[in-house]
């Protein structure tokens, strides 16, 4: 109960603590790669979501994009972001679903990309934020690159039941070993 | 052939929790230089770890560095990537840095000096750690206030985040050494840190 100043008593008196971070599912890509990788009947008994990614794709440029699809749309996405790679460092504002940079077939071997989606109130019927951190790392000083990214999804409010991820480029795939884990946030 | 991955969720309903401590230290009165966390279990799928950190650097330059190590590993097998302000440095300035390859990673802005009695915190996150397929990499965010515009002349606050390569592919993490730089300049007392396993089945 609020105090109404603000301010709010924590209501834990030692009982059990609840499960507040609690792992949903996860996919891991197998040797044959993956074109993409859709998690579905995403269940709604919780109040956020957390995904975390360790990601590889078979493209030939440096830091490859990864499509973000939710409820099977492409379509009413921004995003705003800063990114840092050889190229220098800059800002931006788009309105797409570019939302994922993967280390790529010519990165270091066997060094995949790290990175954390969350998704508060998946759940609501309202548009939905995200946000993304994701680095790419690298040996060299030219196909590096450190993202920060606050996303949102406009269209019409519904409960996220269903999270793809696609890389970009005809025929892509993510290679062996990259995984996902999509956890679920309670908090009460 | 590709495939695609459409994972349903397994999800049965009755949550266990996925995020646990595995082991915190907190640095008693009489400082300590080096902080290690060993036989770390391999039955977690990531790790975490979160700290506050205050060392003994005398000065005039406000901050310090500690370094990181995975498996007592000194030889130059690191790399780091900072977007971040600077520290050490006024006024303050928005930059992105290499650093490396070195023989550790870098968690920075460590304030020292006594007119800097504040904690820098940082949170990094290791995916995959037990994998022998992959080099393990770290996502850290870290930052500093002095509450000072400068000490000494310098900017001692600063915010970053930073990515970390450790170039070993077949080895899981087994321990990780955090070190304070610097001759005699070890952590001071309540500088902590804690290490959390994430589940991943």
């Amino acid at each position: 109960m609020g105090s109404g100043l603000g301010l709010y008593f924590v209501r834990n008196k030692g009982s059990i603590m609840a499960n507040t971070y609690t792992l949903i599912t996860s996919a891991t890509v197998g040797s044959n790669g993956a074109s993409s990788i859709e998690f579905t009947s995403i269940p709604n008994t919780f109040n956020d979501l957390h995904l975390v990614y360790s990601l590889r794709d078979d493209s030939t440029i440096a830091n490859n994009d990864g499509i973000l699809t939710i409820n099977g749309s492409d379509s009413s996405f921004a995003r705003n972001y800063i990114y840092s790679y050889t190229g220098g460092t800059f800002a931006d504002n788009q309105a797409n679903n570019n939302y994922i940079y993967a280390n790529t077939s010519i990165s270091r071997s066997s060094t995949f990309t790290s990175g954390s989606l969350y998704i508060p109130s998946y759940t609501s019927n309202t548009r939905k934020a995200i946000l993304l951190d994701n680095v790419a790392e690298d040996d060299s000083t030219t196909r590096f690159g450190l993202l920060l990214l606050a996303g949102a999804w406009n269209a019409t409010p519904a409960a996220i039941t269903s999270l793809k991820f696609t890389p970009s480029g005809s025929g892509i795939k993510y290679v062996q070993y990259s995984n996902f884990h999509l956890y679920g946030i309670k908090n009460s | 052939m590709p495939i695609l991955g459409t994972v349903a969720s397994q999800f049965s309903g009755k949550p266990s929790n996925s995020f646990e401590s595995i082991a915190t230290v907190t640095v008693g009165a009489g400082g300590q230089s080096t902080i290690t966390f060993s036989s770390i279990p391999q039955t977690f799928m990531h790790l975490q770890i979160r700290g506050i950190l205050q060392g003994s650097r005398p000065g005039p330059v406000p901050s310090g560095y500690a370094a990181l190590r995975f498996n007592s590993d000194t030889t130059s097998n690191y790399i780091d990537h900072i977007l971040g302000s600077s520290i050490n440095d006024s006024p303050p300035r928005a930059y992105a840095a290499t650093e490396g390859l070195g023989t550790f990673l870098y968690l920075s802005g460590i304030p020292g000096v006594a007119a800097a009695p504040f904690f820098s915190i940082f949170i990094t996150e290791i995916l995959d750690y037990c994998s022998t397929n992959k080099n393990k990499v770290l996502r850290t965010v870290e930052g500093i206030e002095t509450n000072a515009n400068t000490i000494n002349g310098y900017n001692a606050s600063s915010v970053s985040f930073k990515s970390g390569l450790w170039m070993n592919s077949a080895n899981a993490i087994t321990s990780i050494t955090i070190e304070a730089l610097g001759t005699s300049s070890p952590f001071k007392q309540y500088s902590q840190l804690a290490l959390y396993g994430i589940k991943g089945a």
